[in-house]
């Protein structure tokens, strides 16, 4: 048994695991895979804005394209008034556009709106825009702190080029907290810190981040990563917080975009679905560890119990009986098997023969006990010549054995003397004997001796009968007379078991009388009150062939 | 068969105690008396004797049937009441009871009478 529950824990252990370390990982790469949606999300948008801004600038750019190309970083007046007023309208016209400013081709500030902080011709070719926008038109630039207010911005640069294709010099449109903004509003909208940096790893907006310092992730890996050009989701700590994050390239800008959660907040559902696991484990565990013993310990403990009343039940009966001696026992289902009733029979040291019927009164394991013990001490005496007369030596077996007040014991005993021609017998309070003769059925109820265990009674009286040809002898337990043949008819009672002991000639039929009684026996054993034990020989038990030949017709041979 | 009357298991047993004014304790059983319901015959007599009864009636007047169990229920109240100097007296009118305590000797161990009042005056009480 301690094999089966350490089998079945171990079992039920690897179990919860692999369905744990299954359904957790489902349900991590789940949230993983949400963290990673939303990092993908926010570079998307993050790009539509700053195209949606370069294609604005762009077509500021493109009104531009009839100036003059600037000589020594000035215009002729009318034109230099032309300028003013495009980059007036692009910084008031253009939302989230703090300034616009003009070069010419080489990167020399032309004008500025509103007016710069910088001196007119200072140099700008040393910004990342001036050599970005060799690559591409619209270039979204770096992250960097303006000359005057000092503020974070950043700059959309366009190509301005006359219709012929000749650069005439670069339009610049300066933005402050667009991206600040975005991830700001992200973050309070989804709960998922979004950071968004330059081509550089520095931050140009993070969710709840200083929005005026310069701060560089360039060192941080899955900035690393996204700048690369590479997408995905990796776990991670930041702060000793556990947190889930994704990252992904802003395509067309260079930029990068970082969507971090907390753990906790990403796997909230790995909590709820363990509890789930272990609480469904927990609860076979305790199948396995208080149920399944208890089970198995009482089904071992009843298949004992059974063991040891099957061993009383047939210390009950004889090993073997003597050829012809035939015998019905039958333990009522009703008292749980064990039954108090016993039987036996053997030869006497003369060659004749001692049949015995008995019962406890009672049932159980006790009365079980006690009728073995009756059986096998009567069998002693029949096996000294004594089965019948010393009937009051069992008085002294059952008042030293009983532990009970409340138990007694009947019994019946019987000798044929070797020529089958004399019935000795006796009873100690049990219902008489049936004797068959060949033309009447007779109850053995005189004389009679009290039942055993009363206190000291002294021998029981012995009646003494001569057998005539053809002739039965009918043992049997007060679980016989007191069946009802059917459970609506009376009791059988001794005159309805005489009445049986006669065939349906009316003749006595020891024959008729076996049949009679194994019928009520084999039907439904539950319809019987009490055990019941029968015991019926005849002449053929004694081994004289003229008797034999005289009874032969009615014997029990052919029953 | 649910009906109590025929079924065999409830066969409408049923135990009445009374103490008379002389201190027997008579206890008056209807029914069957068997494996199923000798237990509270049983328990009742211990009881009684428990509680100080040495004078015991078992009025079986309205008692049908007993079995082996209920015999061995009789003779262990006996049993009991004998070393506490108690005496038993049984009532029964019923043949077949009679004839079971004729078969199994237990006639000449316990006193049976035929009326109440007989058994109170054989313990010995008016």
């Amino acid at each position: 048994m301690i094999a089966l529950i350490g089998g079945g824990l171990v079992v039920l252990v690897l179990f919860t695991f692999f369905v744990l370390r299954l359904s957790e990982n489902a349900v991590r790469r789940e949230a993983r895979g949400r963290v990673g949606t939303t990092a993908a999300l926010s570079a998307r948008l993050v790009r539509e804005q700053s195209l949606r801004v370069g294609e604005v600038v762009g077509s500021y750019a493109s009104r531009l394209s009839n100036l003059p190309a600037p000589r020594r970083a000035t215009l002729p007046p009318a034109d230099r008034r032309r300028l003013a007023a495009a980059l007036f309208a692009l910084r008031s016209e253009v939302d989230g556009v703090t300034s616009a400013s003009f070069t010419d081709s080489r990167g020399r500030l032309v004008a500025a709106s509103p007016p710069p902080v910088l001196p007119i011709g200072t140099d700008l070719s040393g910004r990342d825009w001036y050599r970005g926008l060799r690559e591409r038109s619209p270039y979204l630039s770096r992250a960097y702190i303006s000359q005057g207010r000092r503020r974070k911005v950043t700059v959309t640069a366009v190509r301005v080029q006359d219709p012929d294709g000749r650069p005439l010099g670069i339009l610049l449109a300066t933005e402050t907290e667009r991206t600040q903004r975005f991830t700001d509003a992200f973050g309070s909208q989804f709960g998922t810190g979004i950071t968004v940096t330059d081509q550089a790893g520095t931050i140009v907006g993070a969710t709840g981040s200083d929005a005026q310092r310069l701060i560089s992730l360039a060192g941080d890996p899955l900035v690393k990563r996204a700048l690369a050009g590479r997408s995905g989701t990796l776990d991670g700590s930041v702060g000793g917080e556990r947190t889930v994050s994704g990252y992904a390239p802003v395509a067309g800008t260079g930029w990068a975009v970082l969507a971090r959660v907390p753990a906790s907040e990403a796997y909230r559902d790995v909590p709820r679905l363990r509890a789930t696991v272990l609480a469904a484990s927990g609860l076979a565990a305790f199948v396995f560890l208080w149920l399944v013993p208890l089970l198995v310990g009482r089904l071992s403990r009843a298949r004992d119990a059974l063991g040891v009343q099957e061993a009383f039940q047939r210390d009950l009966l004889p090993s073997k009986m003597p050829p012809g001696v035939h015998s019905i026992y039958r333990a009522s289902e009703r008292r749980m098997l064990l039954g108090g009733d016993f039987i036996d029979a053997l030869p006497t040291p003369d060659g004749g023969l001692a049949i015995l019927v008995g019962d406890v009164c009672g049932h159980g394991p006790r009365a079980a006990a006690l009728g073995a013990t009756l059986r096998a001490g009567w069998r002693t005496l029949a096996s000294a010549g004594v089965g019948v007369t010393r009937l009051d030596l069992l008085d002294a077996l059952v008042d030293g054995e009983r532990r009970d007040l409340d138990l007694f014991a009947t019994l019946a005993c019987a000798e044929i003397s070797p020529d089958g021609r004399t019935l000795t017998y006796a009873l100690a309070g049990h219902p008489p004997p049936l004797l068959l003769l060949p033309d009447d059925v007779v109850a053995l109820d005189a004389p009679r001796g009290a039942a055993l265990g009363l206190g000291a009674v002294g021998p029981r009286p012995i009646g003494t009968q001569d057998l005539p040809d053809g002739w039965a002898l009918a043992l049997y337990t007060d679980g016989l007379i007191e069946a009802r043949a059917t459970p609506e008819s009376e009791r059988l009672g001794v005159p309805g078991l005489m009445a049986w002991g006669r065939g349906p000639d009316g003749r006595p039929d020891a024959a008729h009388l076996l049949a009679t009684v194994r019928r009520l026996a084999d039907r439904e054993p539950s319809h019987l009150d009490d055990d019941l034990a029968f015991v019926i020989v005849d002449a053929t038990v004694i081994g004289d062939p003229d008797v034999r030949a005289a009874v032969a017709p009615r014997s029990m041979g052919r029953a | 068969m649910s009906d109590p009357a025929t079924d065999p298991i409830t066969f409408d047993f049923a135990l009445t105690e009374e103490r008379t004014s002389g201190g027997t304790h008579v206890i008056a059983v209807s029914g069957e008396v068997d494996i199923f319901t000798a237990p509270d015959l049983k328990r009742t007599i211990a009881q009684a004797i428990e509680g100080g009864t040495r004078l015991l009636v078992i009025d079986l007047t309205l008692t049908r049937f007993l079995d082996s169990t209920a015999l061995g229920v009789l003779i262990g109240a006996v049993k009991r009441l004998r070393p506490l100097d108690g005496r038993m007296a049984i009532v029964n009118t019923e043949p077949s009871t009679a004839k079971t305590f004729q078969i199994t000797g237990l006639d000449r161990i316990f006193t049976i009478v035929d009326t109440r009042e007989a058994a109170l005056e054989a313990v010995g009480t008016g």
